[in-house]
């Protein structure tokens, strides 16, 4: 790695000669370890889930939540140093509420993200704190619809129908990119969604994990960010499991 | 000691995204004496091990009453446990003033957890220097978290941190099934208490001195048992001693141990295969390792507890 | 003032009075705003062209009623939130003439103390037509299909029940409006000089004007 040893990448908010901030590099490195995340927009609503790695059998199964609300109709899971996701959060959450206080109505998920992507990028600009260690993808339904929204330690965020980060992202994308954005609806992805997870695990397969799928959909729960239902997501699971052997029949059902 | 230029403080990433300052951090908490937490369907237990600083001083206090319905146990800085703890009962007024309600547990763990990551984030201040265990009985149950410097919390059904506390845990999953089952508030204990016992090293016993004993459940609140209260407990093991040869028994089970530090992140790195940004970890272990026991200040386990850090 | 009861004629001594007959009303392709034009300092007659219908956005305005210095830096405030607002937004979107209420709402509600501003907020968004919305002194806020205000309002409370219709043609509506504020200007002493109106619809904005010749009948 050329950045070691140059003095540049030992403090943030300091640009390398070629225009680098190493220390944003850095935060992106401790999310690629981390448990894999993702996010689907479908026509009707939006899916996040998660593969939360089991690090001891004394933790308390089902507990330790990941997947997070931001808003009643705005979703976030998250990637990376765990601690700094909750902040990212507890940053959401207020900049949700002020905007609700102020104008009466929910905030929009396109404008959330603005306003999410310059505190982030604040933590980009000093060397007295760090950028954050995590990637985010937000998900949520407002006046205009689904939204999905995937944001860095860097604080640029786009906005995608599919999305992916930690460990086994690039697994996660490839399967992603199979999927019809236009006809998939949110019922659907939820077992996509455990598919995917379930086959970017093989990325950590040494670890146990447990899923984590929460959606965001008008016809299903009002415009409102839950947890999917123990039987949906028993039934995902299963999916998932089903034929581990012959991947190519899964993706024509898929898609 | 080797030194790296990413370890000075909390704001700099290493290369492969690790902070130093917060794993260091967790190491604080492996200088403190072992505290064990589990919980049933009604109750959680907590026991610690007391230290003195000599003969003839006094134990330092390892387990803190929080409110009625919850307490903490503390391994590592002690004077941080007192800043967290007063936040935590401070959390704990409000919350009945405001509300007129028992403060939650996960509520109050993740106010703590929110409060130290803003120490791992901005220059000028260190992450906390204590590990702690929450136990709590709340609307809906009871609880057992467990708290980093990190900020991370989690939830478990049985827990230890502190010196040697990876033996607890093996005795904790061993008896895992038990101790979820079990409706004897005394069988938690002596349970708590057996896996306090094999964080011992050769020469100390639990004594009524040296050991500490809470209990928080459905119809008690936060009770702890200290000096001669916590005898009726002893009496109740078969031995006061670490019967096992604690060496052995912890290069055995390594491999199940992990308790997470920031994330389930970096597991890889536990062979560090870049020399440049290797920290004191190698060094220190081995210098350790090979030091005489010495159950009072430098009680560190090497191969478990690099494990713990380095995940 | 004790918070419940407010004082409206706490005027200073010289401050410049919209004492003065506004109103707002849905209508079938949008909504139409009128408002009378006098500007009073006592018995003087500040302005007698006043424009009392204040632009928001490109399709959001507002009445303005009370004290001509607080209603337009309030006006002013919401304009500066909204500019700010729109930038946010995508490109091809506006705010809402619910958006621009709420925030006339919270500045006038925060700065209640201190403020004589009674304000209709009225506009078109391609989201929900034509609102309009009532903000009296005090800083609570009203949805209605139609709004008046201002000292000359008390007189055609009546009439207003009785003629309004939702969903009128536009011509009906302007006839509407025009009426009762020819009445309203009639038995206020406050009131007077020319009615001004705007529409606005999903076309955009239309700014009609009636001298006294034209609506005394």
């Amino acid at each position: 790695m050329t950045s070691i040893g140059t003095g540049y990448d030992l403090s943030n908010s300091v640009f390398s000669p070629d225009g680098r901030n190493f220390q944003v590099e850095y935060a992106m490195k401790a999310v690629e370890n981390g448990g894999t995340s993702i996010g689907i927009k479908c026509k009707d609503g939006v899916v996040l889930a998660v593969e939360k790695i089991i690090n001891s059998k004394l933790l308390v199964p089902g507990k330790n939540k990941r997947i997070q609300t931001i808003d009643k109709h705005i979703g976030v899971v998250y990637s990376g140093l765990l601690p700094d996701g909750r902040h990212f959060v507890s940053r959401g959450r207020d900049e949700a509420q002020t905007f609700k206080s102020f104008y009466k109505t929910p905030i929009s998920v396109p404008h959330l993200m603005d306003r999410l992507g310059i505190y982030v990028q604040n933590y980009t600009c000093y060397n007295s704190v760090r950028p954050f260690g995590v990637v985010s993808i937000v998900g949520g339904i407002d006046s205009n619809g689904p939204h999905l929204y995937m944001i860095e330690p860097s604080g640029t965020s786009w906005g995608y129908s599919g999305a992916a980060t930690g460990k086994g992202r690039q697994t996660a994308k490839s399967e992603l990119e199979k999927l019809d954005y236009e006809t998939l609806t949110v019922r659907e992805a939820v077992k996509v969604a455990a598919k995917i997870i379930h086959q970017a695990h093989e990325d950590n397969k040494d670890k146990d994990y447990e899923l984590e799928i929460s959606w965001i959909s008008l016809e299903e729960t009002k415009g409102l960010h839950q947890f999917i239902p123990d039987d949906l997501l028993a039934e995902a699971i299963k999916y998932a499991k089903e034929d581990e052997d012959d991947d190519e029949e899964d993706e024509e059902m898929e898609s | 000691m080797f030194r790296n230029n990413y370890d000075n403080d909390s704001v700099t990433y290493s290369p492969t995204g690790r902070l130093f300052q917060v794993e260091y951090a967790l190491e604080a908490i492996k200088q403190g004496s072992a505290a064990v937490g589990l919980v049933s369907k009604s109750h959680v237990v907590l026991a610690a091990l007391k230290r003195n600083a000599e003969e003839l001083g006094s134990y330092q206090k390892k387990i803190i009453k929080i409110d009625d319905h919850m307490g903490i146990a503390l391994a590592g800085l002690a004077p941080d446990a007192r800043v967290l703890s007063n936040f935590l009962r401070k959390q704990a007024m409000s919350s009945k003033m405001i509300f007129n309600r028992p403060l939650s547990t996960s509520k109050a763990v993740l106010s703590i957890a929110d409060k130290a990551q803003e120490n791992t984030q901005s220059y000028g201040s260190r992450p906390y220097g204590v590990g702690l265990l929450i136990a709590g009985y709340d609307e809906t149950g009871a609880h057992l978290y467990e708290f980093q410097p990190s900020g991370s919390v989690l939830e478990y059904y049985g827990a230890a941190i502190g010196a040697r506390s990876q033996a607890a845990r093996t005795y904790l999953e061993r008896n895992l099934d038990t101790i979820l089952e079990t409706d004897s508030v005394e069988d938690l204990i002596v349970h708590g208490l057996n896996a306090l016992r094999d964080t011992l090293s050769q020469d100390v016993e639990l004594t009524f001195k040296n050991t500490s004993v809470s209990v928080v459940g459905k119809e008690s609140g936060f009770t702890i048992y200290d000096d001669e209260e916590v005898q009726q407990w002893l009496d109740k093991l078969d031995s006061v001693s670490n019967a096992r040869n604690r060496d052995d028994d912890d290069n055995d089970n390594n491999e199940d141990s992990n308790t997470n530090t920031n994330e389930e992140t970096t597991t890889t790195t536990t062979t560090n295969t870049n020399d440049n940004e290797n920290p004191a970890s190698e060094e220190t272990t081995t210098a350790t390792e090979t030091a005489p026991e010495d159950d009072t200040n430098t009680t560190t386990d090497p191969s478990g507890d690099r494990m713990e850090t380095d995940d | 003032m004790n918070g419940i009861t407010v004082d409206i004629n706490h005027l200073k001594k010289g401050e410049v009075n919209l004492g003065t007959s506004i109103m707002a009303i849905n209508f079938k392709d949008g909504v139409i705003l009128g408002a009378d034009s006098r500007t009073t300092t006592g018995s003087y007659i500040a302005n007698r062209v006043t424009d009392k219908l204040t632009q928001i956005h490109d399709t959001i305005y507002c009445c303005r009623s009370g004290s001509a210095a607080d209603t337009q830096a309030v006006a002013d405030m919401v304009k500066y939130h909204l500019q700010i607002f729109s930038a946010q937004l995508p490109p091809d979107e506006k705010p809402t003439t619910e958006i621009a209420a709420n925030v006339f709402q919270e500045i006038c509600y925060n700065n209640k103390d201190n403020l004589t501003a009674g304000i209709i907020c009225a506009g078109y968004d391609p989201k929900n037509g034509g609102s309009v919305y009532s903000i009296p002194i005090g800083g609570s806020i009203h949805k209605q299909d139609y709004a008046i205000a201002g000292s000359g309002s008390t007189f055609i409370y009546g009439w207003c029940n009785e003629h309004f219709k939702p969903s009128m043609e536009k011509d009906e509506c302007v006839d509407f409006v025009k009426t009762a504020l020819s009445e309203a200007i009639k038995w206020d002493g406050s009131s007077g000089g020319v009615i001004r109106m705007v529409i606005l619809t999903a076309t955009g904005v239309e700014r009609l004007i009636f001298y006294p010749e034209d609506y005394q009948k």
